[in-house]
């Protein structure tokens, strides 16, 4: 699809493929988070590590990491979404853009 | 004062924190694989959204969730590696004491599991009065050194840690990054100099420059160094398949009768075709090789069963080159430098790293209370061929200031005493180490191993720099190939296993009189006694060498 946006630039797309490239993005996204939980509860040395300062600093590490990297990862999923939504958007204005132009010409 | 008990010692169990260490290592390398799955989807956005200001605003927004991705790597693995050192010093910690617990019963003394003593009754004398007092003392001082070595893998894991927006990295300029080549003492000033946030950012933005520098320390190298093995991988495998693309787009040219237009300007356009098939398949057998090297690095790295080694130098240059530690020289006791010989290369450097690998299980069994570090250093172009180039010096002189730099750098990271480090050369690898040991001040070594020498092109030990004759040893197997290389200068001087040349001899099996070629490589073969000879020289335990 070829047009122009606000600043008069052009605009090409390739709607489907936007789509498809937003979905593979999400996908990643959801990867991460799954990457995440398979680790769960295993990055803290348990047991005998009680009263070390070193597992004390691997739970806080841990909390650190997963809380980060999942918000990360919905950060991607988003960024993925954003760009369906993209797609999506275009592809609508196009629609709308021919409807009004065939209800101009049916008056 | 640390809240660590004598009890916590005897009961410490390295296994729980080997197991965080690999699940952090998972952590670490499935982050970084979808690093490059999101690296090639950002990629793709301008083939379907070309242009505009918002598909250029949707690439960078994209491109910065995937440095963000990129940049965890460095501090995941990082607390992987602190946790599995850690591991090591929980289980040297828990021998001493157990340890002490033992040599408290011979002296009649209970080690109570708060670490007080109950003395005997019955032999409640002046003796065990001085028993106890140097047991205290020992108690005392074990228990000091894991409330130190606690504080500081706690506080590498802290500055790891992420917080709500990653781990901060603060940014250092290229050229602030010491040259290849520099002083190694050098290098590790300017690394001291670093905070945490610049020596992450140094580590993610430079790995080609930080992973390949002697005096910046081991554990920051490997890190560097397998974000540019991850990329070799990468950048070897796209461009096979550029290359399987592009032949087959040749090859169906050529089946429609349609070769000539491929090399339309050339006079033999059918020739040019096939000679581009060529060129091809000769770039594609040589990724290959290379990738066949790379691949057994990452097993080696990955496997959770071996004890854990570190990358420490990587390049694809050429024959490639690459150094692989099993375990961390900067911690060890023992610190072994292994340079293989003719026809090493990185393809076959799976062969070479388990032989590293043999040698650091041989020492542990040789001495189950010191860590000995093995490193596997093809730092080096080694000869293609025993007939045209083996017979040469040209690869040892090139080799021997990258060695000699590599030995310097080796002492300037290492932490706390000073470890003993060893110098092994197999074949032309022990004409290398004659050369570093003859230039300057020598080598940096308290030993040297020549394993299947031509000669170290010198006719005696004592021109060998750095290391006492005493120090100097030497072993060759009785039908080893390597007795038909003429001595006096023919070629690389005198075998050193000669009498006159004056270092020590120790033995090794006999090998195959049939099979002078494969005795040569059969020095670490499973039961041949030069390998616990070599275990017993890199722990120190000369005396005991036959």
């Amino acid at each position: 699809m070829d047009g122009g946006d606000e600043l008069g630039q052009p605009v090409r797309v390739n709607v489907p493929g936007l789509r498809s490239l937003g979905g593979e993005i999400v996908g990643h996204g959801a990867e991460l988070t799954r990457n995440v939980r398979s680790v769960e509860g295993q990055l803290v040395p348990g047991g005998a590590a009680s009263g070390w300062a070193t597992a004390d600093a691997a739970r806080r590490a841990s909390d650190g990491w997963e809380t980060y990297l999942t918000g990360l990862a919905g950060r991607i999923e988003a960024a993925g979404q954003s760009l369906i939504d993209a797609a999506n958007n275009y592809q609508g204005s196009d629609e709308r853009a021919g409807q009004r132009h065939g209800r101009v010409r049916a008056r | 004062m640390s809240g660590i008990s004598f009890e916590m010692l005897l009961n410490a169990d390295p296994e729980v924190w080997r197991r965080a260490a690999a699940a952090w290592d998972q952590l670490g390398r499935s982050t970084d694989d979808r690093a490059d799955a999101v690296a090639l989807s950002v990629r793709k956005i301008p083939d379907v959204w070309e242009s505009g200001p918002a598909a250029t605003r949707a690439r960078d927004h994209c491109d910065g969730l995937r440095r963000e991705l990129d940049t965890a790597f460095p501090p995941v693995l990082t607390i992987a590696q602190t946790l599995a050192q850690h591991a090591n010093d929980v289980s040297e910690l828990r021998a001493r004491a157990q340890d002490l617990v033992a040599q408290a019963r011979r002296a009649h003394v209970t080690v109570n599991p708060d670490g007080s003593m109950t003395v005997d009754p019955a032999h409640s004398d002046e003796w065990t009065a001085r028993s106890v007092s140097q047991l205290v003392w020992q108690r005392d001082a074990l228990l000091r050194e894991a409330a130190e070595l606690d504080a500081r893998a706690a506080q590498a894991i802290a500055e790891n840690t992420a917080t709500a927006s990653g781990t901060p990295m603060s940014r250092v300029d290229r050229s602030r990054v010491p040259a290849p080549g520099t002083d190694p003492a050098a290098v590790k000033r300017w690394w001291d100099s670093l905070t945490p946030a610049q020596r992450r950012y140094v580590v993610a933005e430079y790995p080609e420059l930080i992973g390949a520098l002697d005096g910046v320390p081991v554990a920051s190298r490997d890190v560097a160094n397998r974000i540019m093995l991850d990329r070799e991988q990468d950048r070897l495998t796209a461009r096979r398949e550029e290359l399987d693309a592009r032949e087959a787009y040749i090859r169906s040219m050529i089946e429609q009768g349609r070769g000539a237009e491929l090399y339309p300007g050339e006079p033999n356009k059918l020739g040019a075709a096939l000679a581009e098939l060529d060129r091809i398949k000769e770039e594609r057998e040589q990724i290959n090789r290379t990738l066949r090297g790379l691949d057994a690095i990452s097993s080696r790295l990955e496997d959770p069963h071996k004890p854990r080694a570190y990358l420490i130098g990587l390049s694809t240059e050429g024959d490639g080159r690459a150094i692989v530690s099993v375990g961390n020289p900067d911690t060890a006791d023992n610190v072994l430098t292994y340079v293989p010989g003719t026809g090493a290369e990185l393809s076959k450097v799976g062969g070479d790293i388990a032989r590293a690998d043999h040698m650091a299980t041989d020492a542990r069994m040789a001495d189950p209370s010191a860590e000995t570090a093995s490193i596997m250093w093809l730092g080096y172009d080694a000869p293609d061929s025993v007939v045209w180039n083996a017979p040469f010096d040209g690869s040892a002189k090139d080799g021997a200031p990258k060695l000699d730099r590599f030995q310097d750098g080796l002492r300037v990271t290492h932490e706390g005493e000073p470890s003993r480090n060893v110098v092994l050369g197999h074949s032309y690898g022990s004409t290398v180490i004659g050369h570093t040991a003859q230039q300057g001040n020598g080598i940096n070594a308290d030993a040297l191993i020549f394993v299947g020498s031509p000669g170290v092109d010198t006719n005696s030990a004592s021109d060998l720099k750095g290391v006492p004759t005493s120090e100097v040893w030497a072993t060759r197997a009785e039908h080893d190939i390597i007795k038909r290389v003429p001595d006096w200068d023919i070629l690389h001087g005198n075998d050193p296993t000669r009498k006159d040349f004056g270092g020590r001899v120790f033995s090794s099996d006999p090998g195959d009189p049939n099979n002078e070629a494969k005795t040569h490589s059969a020095y670490w073969d499973d039961g041949n006694r030069a390998r616990r000879n070599i275990a017993l020289i890199v722990t120190g335990q000369t005396d005991k060498v036959d």
